[in-house]
C-alpha cells in the first residue's frame, strides 16, 4: 500500500479514542432526559404485554462443570509441573 | 421557555433547518375517520412513521370511546420529549379522551398538513412539549421477599411488576419456546380503525390469535367525508368517487406497509385528486404490479380464499371501476370482497409470523368501510 505511515497504529488508536470522547460528550450534552416508565414500554400500537418477556432457561451447573473440565486443557500442562515427576 | 432570548444567528439556522425537516407524524385511527389518513402520504412536508418513538406529532383522527382512549394515552406517552398532539374531529364532540385534552383540534382534512406542519415549527422554536397523560410510575411496584426485591413465591419467580412470566410451550419443531401474551393494539400501522389482536406469540410466530373490534363496529358519526358518504344514498357519481377514494386510500395503506413509501404516496396522490380518471389509476395499478407487491403477498393471509396481495389487486381494480363510473361510463365494479368473520380470521393468523400476521390483519376488509347494504344495491346495478 502507498503512503500508509509508521506510526498508523498509536494514530489510529488516538482516532477512536477521540470518537469515543467526542460520542460521549454528545450524550452527555444533548442526550435528553432518560426515559419515563411508559415509555419504556415496548411499542404494540396502544396495546399492553399480559406477560413478560424475560426469558428463563436451566443454568445446567452439573454438565457445564463436565464440560468445563474436559476441555480444560491449560490445566493438563500445569499437572506435570504441580506433580514433580522424578526420574 | 415561555419567554424567548435572542440566540446567535448560528443557532438559529439550526432550527431553521429543523423546522423545514419533513415531520415526524404517528397516525392513532379512531373510529369515523376511516383510513384518510392515508392521503397524507402525498405531501412532501410529512413522514407517517410507523412507531410512536420516531414521531415528533401524534396526530388521533375520530372518536376514541373508551378502551380506545386508554390506548391512545399510552401511544400519546410513549412518543419522546419534544412532541405534541393534534386531533382531527368535528366541532360538536363532548367527550374528549384524557391524552387529547391539550391537543389542537383541526375540523377538515384539506388542513390537517399545514396544521402538522405548524404544530412542528412551534415545537422547534421551543414551544411547550405535551405532558405525560399517565403516571411516570411502574404499572405495579414489585416489592420482592429479599433484600434487594428479589424473589417472589414459588418456583416460577412470582408476579414481578404485576406480570406473570412468560411460560414454554411446545414449539411448532417440537422444542420448548417461552409464550408471550401481548395486545396488539388499535393504532398498529396499517390497521383499520379499532381492531385488537390478541396475540401469543412464540418468537415471531404466531401460535394463538383473538380478533376484538375495540368499540364496536364503527357506526357512529363520521369526521371523514368519504365514509360518510359511502353511507348515505345520493348520486351514483359522487357515491362511485368515494368508494375510489377509499379503495385508493386502503391501496396507499398497503402500499406503505409493503415497504413501498413513494408508490403509497402515488395512490394517496390519485386518492385526493377530486379530477382522477380512470386511466390514473390503472397506470398505478400497472405500477403496483411492476413492484411485484401482489406477488409477494399472494400465499400470504389466506383468508376466504383470498390472499393479501389479491386484494390489493381488487382494491385497484374497485377503485379503477369506480372512477370508470364516476366519469360517466356505465361499467360495473368487482364486487367488494366481504367482511371476514372474526373467529375465521384468527383461525387463519395461527402460524403466521409477525410480518404476515400485520399484512393479513391490515389487509382484510374492516366492517365499517363496507358500503352500506342500500349503496351496495345502488353501485352494483349496471
Amino acid at each position: 500500500m502507498a503512503a500508509v505511515p509508521d506510526a498508523i497504529a498509536p494514530l489510529l488508536a488516538v482516532a477512536g479514542l477521540a470518537l469515543a470522547g467526542a460520542l460521549v460528550a454528545r450524550w452527555w450534552c444533548l442526550g435528553g432526559p432518560p426515559p419515563t416508565w411508559p415509555q419504556r414500554a415496548p411499542v404494540l400500537g396502544g396495546g399492553a404485554m399480559a406477560t413478560h418477556a424475560w426469558s428463563r432457561y436451566h443454568a445446567r451447573y452439573f454438565p457445564m462443570t463436565l464440560v468445563f473440565v474436559a476441555f480444560e486443557m491449560e490445566m493438563m500442562f500445569m499437572y506435570p509441573w504441580a506433580v514433580v515427576f522424578v526420574r | 421557555m415561555a419567554v424567548s432570548r435572542p440566540r446567535p444567528a448560528r443557532l438559529a439556522l439550526v432550527r431553521r433547518l429543523a423546522a423545514a425537516a419533513p415531520v415526524p407524524v404517528f397516525v392513532a385511527r379512531g373510529l369515523g375517520a376511516g383510513r384518510a389518513d392515508a392521503e397524507l402520504a402525498a405531501d412532501r412536508r410529512l413522514h407517517l412513521v410507523g412507531s410512536p418513538r420516531q414521531a415528533t406529532v401524534l396526530l388521533a383522527t375520530g372518536r376514541f370511546p373508551g378502551r380506545l382512549g386508554d390506548a391512545l394515552a399510552r401511544v400519546h406517552d410513549q412518543l419522546p420529549h419534544p412532541r405534541t398532539a393534534l386531533w382531527w374531529r368535528r366541532p360538536g364532540w363532548a367527550e374528549v379522551p384524557p391524552a387529547l385534552a391539550g391537543a389542537a383540534a383541526v375540523a377538515e382534512l384539506a388542513a390537517l398538513p399545514a396544521a402538522l406542519v405548524a404544530a412542528h415549527r412551534a415545537l422547534v422554536a421551543g414551544g411547550p412539549s405535551a405532558p405525560d397523560v399517565g403516571p411516570d410510575q411502574p404499572p405495579q411496584p414489585f416489592e420482592g421477599r429479599g433484600d434487594h426485591g428479589q424473589g417472589g413465591e414459588g418456583m416460577m419467580g412470582g408476579v414481578p411488576w404485576g406480570r406473570p412470566m412468560a411460560m414454554p410451550g411446545e414449539d411448532r419443531d417440537g422444542l420448548a419456546l417461552d409464550e408471550l401474551s401481548l395486545d396488539l393494539g388499535p393504532f398498529q400501522p396499517g390497521f383499520p380503525p379499532g381492531l385488537v389482536a390478541h396475540l401469543r406469540l412464540q418468537g415471531e410466530v404466531v401460535v394463538e390469535a383473538g380478533v376484538e373490534r375495540a368499540g364496536g363496529v364503527d357506526g357512529g358519526p363520521a369526521v371523514d367525508p368519504v365514509t360518510e358518504r359511502l353511507g348515505e344514498p345520493g348520486s351514483p357519481g359522487g357515491r362511485a368517487r368515494a368508494e375510489a377514494r377509499a379503495e385508493l386510500r386502503r391501496v396507499a395503506d398497503l402500499c406503505r406497509l409493503g415497504g413501498l413509501g413513494p408508490l403509497a404516496a402515488r395512490a394517496a396522490a390519485v386518492a385526493a385528486d377530486p379530477g382522477a380518471r380512470a386511466v390514473d389509476a390503472a397506470r398505478l395499478a400497472a405500477a403496483v404490479r411492476r413492484s411485484r407487491l401482489p406477488a409477494r403477498w399472494a400465499g400470504v393471509g389466506r383468508v376466504g380464499g383470498i390472499g393479501a396481495g389479491d386484494r390489493l389487486a381488487l382494491a385497484l381494480a374497485r377503485a379503477e371501476g369506480a372512477l370508470a363510473r364516476a366519469d360517466g361510463g356505465a361499467g360495473t365494479l368487482p364486487p367488494a370482497p366481504a367482511t371476514v368473520d372474526p373467529d375465521e380470521l384468527a383461525g387463519a393468523l395461527a402460524g403466521l409470523d409477525w410480518g404476515d400476521a400485520v399484512v393479513t390483519l391490515a389487509s382484510v376488509p374492516d366492517p365499517s368501510e363496507a358500503p352500506r347494504p342500500a349503496a351496495a344495491a345502488a353501485s352494483r346495478a349496471p
